[in-house]
């Protein structure tokens, strides 16, 4: 059984094409459609490998998702990779400095993108 | 002589009354006249000024209707290209796995030889095609923000335009207008940005060209 993901887009569209990525190279994947959905899936003893979410979401945004991320013990060191459209470096070093591990500007390559995840997943 | 003096100083009080008279006559027809030109004045500022509320009004309550109809057809366009990107994506779904079995199924039946090896390149070449697909299909999310971006700023609009029909001495209501700085800061692409301002630098529409290929592999990934 692969690695859990959780992904976190308002775009339908989106949430499927990250999905459709990660499941054909074998990852399990959890779906949310903001921050505050993606929160309500998560219990502090969630095993996840990895986070993929966007910037810009109703109700509770990339940024707050990530920190109330990080204010969970077993999630302080899960990887999170933002996937967004938002290319500006002030928009960038708010996502560091919230705790993400990378970014990533729409749209993104599926092979670019396996090979980012495989980086910032622990071995 | 002595006689004469008081038929003379008749006259000349008969002549300065007349005068008087004539005079005052003088100004208050002046004063009538330009009391009329005031008021004619006046009433055509009335009605320029009431020309030009009612044709406001008339532009703000088409405004009124027309806004939420663009505004549901943006978001009927947003719809119609969510349902068919997923679709693609249940087909593409199926493509890609019938593509891996396919290449699973020529390597390990042929070992590279002959036909199964023109299956299997077949099969890699469809992958690869699918990805490319992938990346296409992104797009779809991409346009649906940029309506959303000219939507947004529509809304604020008739809500602006039916406060002011309702009160347009409202005290807040001057100031409350701030659309060009709002839809700035709700852009999150930086075709968005150049496009912006592009219009507001009254340029033709010349079309924004987008990072190469590489200038695109290397911008789009940050690693912290």
């Amino acid at each position: 059984m692969g690695q859990t993901v959780l992904v976190v887009d308002d775009s339908k569209t989106m949430r499927d094409m990250v999905t459709f990525t990660l499941t054909c190279a074998g990852y399990q994947v959890v779906q949310a459609g903001d921050g505050k959905e993606a929160v309500g899936k998560l219990s502090n003893g969630s095993k996840l490998a990895l986070v993929v979410t966007d910037l810009n979401m109703p109700e509770m945004d990339g940024l707050e998702l990530i920190k109330e991320i990080r204010k969970m013990p077993a999630l302080k060191f899960t990887p999170i990779l933002m996937l967004t459209t938002e290319s500006s470096d002030e928009k960038k070093a708010a996502g560091k400095s919230a705790g993400a591990t990378g970014w990533i500007v729409k749209p993104f390559n599926p092979d670019q993108f396996l090979k980012i995840v495989k980086k910032v997943l622990p071995a | 002589m002595e006689q004469a003096l008081p038929g003379n100083i008749w006259g000349v009080v008969f002549g300065a009354g007349l005068g008087m008279a004539a005079m005052l006559w003088w100004n208050r027809r002046s004063r009538r006249r330009e009391r009329q030109a005031v008021e004619a004045a006046m009433h055509k500022q009335v009605a320029q000024l009431e020309q030009t509320k009612y044709a406001w009004e008339q532009f703000a309550s088409h405004a009124i209707l027309l806004i939420p109809i663009l505004t549901r057809q943006i978001t009927f366009v947003i719809e119609q290209t969510e349902q068919a990107a997923s679709d693609l994506i249940l087909k593409i779904r199926s493509i890609s796995e019938r593509a891996q079995k396919q290449a699973s199924y020529a390597g390990s039946s042929a070992r590279g030889m002959g036909p199964m090896q023109d299956v299997r390149s077949e099969a890699e070449e469809l992958s690869s095609d699918v990805s490319r697909i992938v990346m296409a299909m992104q797009f779809q999310d991409m346009t649906k923000q940029k309506l959303e971006h000219v939507a947004q700023p529509l809304i604020q609009m008739k809500t602006y335009m039916q406060s002011l029909v309702a009160n347009p001495t409202a005290p807040d209501l001057a100031k409350a207008l701030n659309l060009l700085e709002e839809v700035e800061r709700s852009y999150t692409m930086e075709t968005e940005r150049t496009a912006h301002r592009h219009a507001m630098e009254g340029r033709e529409h010349v079309g924004i060209p987008g990072p190469s290929a590489a200038e695109e592999e290397d911008q789009n990934v940050t690693l912290f």
